[in-house]
C-alpha cells in the first residue's frame, strides 16, 4: 500500500517537474547560443570594463592612502593633546584592514576576469557563463570591500564631530 | 712548465691592462642587461604589469587618473580646537566625496543588461 502511494507521488512529481526541466534546459541553450553569437562584442565590453576598473582601482588606492594619512595625523594630534585616541586608532586600524581587503579582492577579481577573457565564448559558451558568474561574485566582493572602507571613513567622521563638540571653539593655530 | 705558466699569466695581465676600458664597458653592459632581465621578470611574473597604466595602449586611461595631491602635510602638534577639527573635517569630506566618485564597482558592469545578454526575451535569460 505504502509503496503504491510512493510510486504515485513519484509519477506526479515527474509529470509536473518534466516541463519545468525542459524549459530550464531550453533557457540554458538559448543563453549559450546568445553568448556564442555575441562573443566578439562581449570580449570588447569586458576589455573596456577591465580598463575602467583599473582606473577606478588606481584612483581608489590613491584616495585610501590620502585618507589613511589624514587619520594617522588626526590621531597623532589627539594624542599630543592628551585626549583619548582609542576610537580613532581603532577606526584607523579597521580602515587599513578594509583597504587591504579591497586590494586583495581586486586582485582576485582581476584574476577571474583574465580567466574569463581567455575563454573562447564562441566554442565554449557554457564555460564562459560559469566563469562569468564567478567573476560577478568577485566583483561584488570588491564592491563590498570598498563600501566597507567608505563606511569606516564615515564612522571616523562621526567620532571627529563628537570630539569637536567637546572642544573649545578656538584654542590652537588651526 | 712553471716559467711557461708565469709567462702566460704576465701576457694575460698585460693584455687586460691594455684593454681595461673595453672590459669595464663589457662588464657594465652585462650587469645592466642582467638587472633589466631580473626586473622585467619580476614585473611580468609578479603580475605588476597588470596595474601599470603607463603601458602603451593605456593613454586614455592615464588621463582619467586623479591628480589630487598626495603630499599634504597636517599639523599634528598644535592644541586642538573646534576650528582645528574643522580643517581635518573639510579634508576628510573631500576624500569621502572622491571615494564615492571613483568607486565604479557598484555600477553593474557585468550584469546581463550591461553585457547585452538579455536577448529578445529579457526575463528568459536572467
Amino acid at each position: 500500500m505504502k509503496s503504491r502511494r510512493f510510486i504515485s507521488v513519484l509519477v506526479l512529481v515527474t509529470i509536473f517537474a518534466a516541463p519545468v526541466a525542459v524549459r530550464a534546459q531550453d533557457l540554458t541553450v538559448a543563453r549559450e547560443q546568445l553568448i556564442s553569437e555575441r562573443c566578439v562584442s562581449l570580449k570588447l565590453l569586458l576589455d573596456e570594463l577591465q580598463r575602467r576598473d583599473l582606473v577606478s582601482r588606481t584612483n581608489l588606492g590613491r584616495e585610501y592612502e590620502n585618507s589613511a594619512r589624514l587619520f594617522s595625523a588626526f590621531t597623532q594630534r589627539v594624542k599630543n593633546n592628551n585626549l583619548s585616541p582609542q576610537p580613532f586608532e581603532q577606526l584607523a586600524s579597521q580602515f587599513t584592514n578594509a583597504t587591504a581587503q579591497f586590494r586583495s579582492a581586486y586582485v582576485q577579481y582581476d584574476d577571474t576576469m583574465i580567466e574569463l577573457q581567455k575563454i573562447d565564448c564562441k566554442s565554449k559558451p557554457a564555460d564562459f557563463d560559469t566563469q562569468l558568474t564567478r567573476t560577478r561574485e568577485f566583483r561584488d566582493a570588491t564592491e563590498g570591500a570598498s563600501t566597507h572602507a567608505a563606511a569606516l571613513t564615515g564612522q571616523f567622521r562621526t567620532q571627529m564631530v563628537q570630539l569637536q563638540a567637546e572642544l573649545p571653539p578656538q584654542k590652537g593655530n588651526n | 712548465m712553471r716559467e711557461k705558466l708565469t709567462r702566460h699569466y704576465r701576457k694575460l695581465r698585460r693584455h687586460m691592462r691594455a684593454k681595461r676600458l673595453v672590459i669595464a664597458l663589457l662588464i657594465a653592459i652585462g650587469a645592466s642587461f642582467a638587472l633589466t632581465v631580473v626586473s622585467l621578470t619580476i614585473y611580468k611574473v609578479g603580475g605588476f604589469y597588470r596595474y601599470d597604466l603607463s603601458r602603451p595602449g593605456y593613454e586614455k586611461e592615464r588621463k582619467e587618473i586623479a591628480t589630487t595631491p598626495t603630499d599634504v602635510s597636517y599639523d599634528t602638534t598644535s592644541p586642538l580646537s573646534q576650528q582645528g577639527v574643522n580643517v581635518f573635517l573639510q579634508q576628510l569630506d573631500q576624500h569621502r566625496k572622491n571615494l564615492d566618485a571613483y568607486n565604479a564597482f557598484g555600477n553593474g558592469g557585468l550584469s546581463n543588461e550591461d553585457l547585452r545578454l538579455t536577448g529578445n526575451e529579457p526575463s528568459a535569460l536572467q
